[in-house]
């Protein structure tokens, strides 16, 4: 059983969204029967993403959530209406070598790199329309 | 997330419960780090109880770590479930913090990294 991704939550930014996008994907993925690890993984990174929006799109008034499963991959496309932002520019952090150098902070985006088979993002839309796009994909397995 | 704290031979015991998402992360992280670091002793924490980790609760976990670290005493995780230690993995906090399946190991893991 496969779909495309659809729109499943349009969501007003603030906490409550990040919470409300995690509980919209795991209604749509259950029918799919896929993987428990999956499902967690899928969690963590739109609880990454969207948190993300709420810390740093101060002006973003909606975020909107839309999900498909095809060919044994989840699909997440997270979209706000905020000031373009590619989150993904950021370079990689350090990799962890002891506890003194460790970095502390932005370790979220990082997680969704590794946590996903592609992240991408776009500037979409024109004028008053235009929308900041992340784009993943996570395999069942 | 609820959290307990007790003393199990001189090193600190702290047990957290329910989920270290960013919300939750964000209510106790201040009052988790000031009763732990303090007492300037080595800690373990057993996260048989978290249900859901994400990076704040990652930060959270690191950033007793280094805090214990500069007075010399170490932090060990253990008993976390399958999802957990599938982000704990991922984030390869393994690396720097040692992550054991038992209470008695993680005791022994700061132990011997005091000694060290």
């Amino acid at each position: 059983m496969d779909e495309a991704p659809k729109l499943i939550a349009r969501l007003a930014n603030g906490p409550a969204a990040i919470q409300q996008s995690r509980l919209a994907a795991v209604r749509f993925l259950e029918p799919f029967g896929i993987f428990a690890r999956t499902m967690n993984r899928v969690e963590v990174v739109l609880e990454e993403l969207v948190s993300n929006i709420m810390r740093h799109g101060k002006d973003v008034n909606v975020v909107t959530v839309a999900a498909g499963y095809r060919g044994g991959v989840v699909d997440l496309i997270v979209e706000d209406d905020g000031a373009a932002f590619d989150p993904l520019a950021h370079p990689e952090p350090d990799p962890f070598t002891n506890l003194a150098d460790a970095q502390l902070g932005g370790l979220g985006i990082p997680l969704v790199r590794r946590l996903t088979s592609s992240a991408r993002y776009d500037r979409v839309g024109s004028g008053s329309e235009s929308r900041n796009r992340i784009s993943v994909r996570i395999k069942n397995g | 997330m609820e959290m307990q704290f007790s003393d199990v031979g001189g090193v600190t015991k702290a047990v957290l419960a329910g989920r270290m998402d960013s919300l939750s992360v964000g209510e106790v992280e201040t009052r988790f780090i000031s009763h732990i670091v303090p007492q300037e002793k080595s800690a373990v924490i057993d996260l048989s109880e978290v249900s859901f980790i994400a990076s704040l609760g990652i930060r959270m976990l690191l950033g007793t770590a280094r805090a214990l670290d500069r007075y010399g005493a170490r932090l060990a995780l253990f008993g976390a479930s399958g999802d957990v230690m599938d982000i704990i993995e991922t984030t390869a906090l393994t690396e720097i913090i040692p992550v054991v399946k038992t209470e008695a190991e993680a005791v022994a893991a700061v132990t011997e990294l005091s000694r060290s």
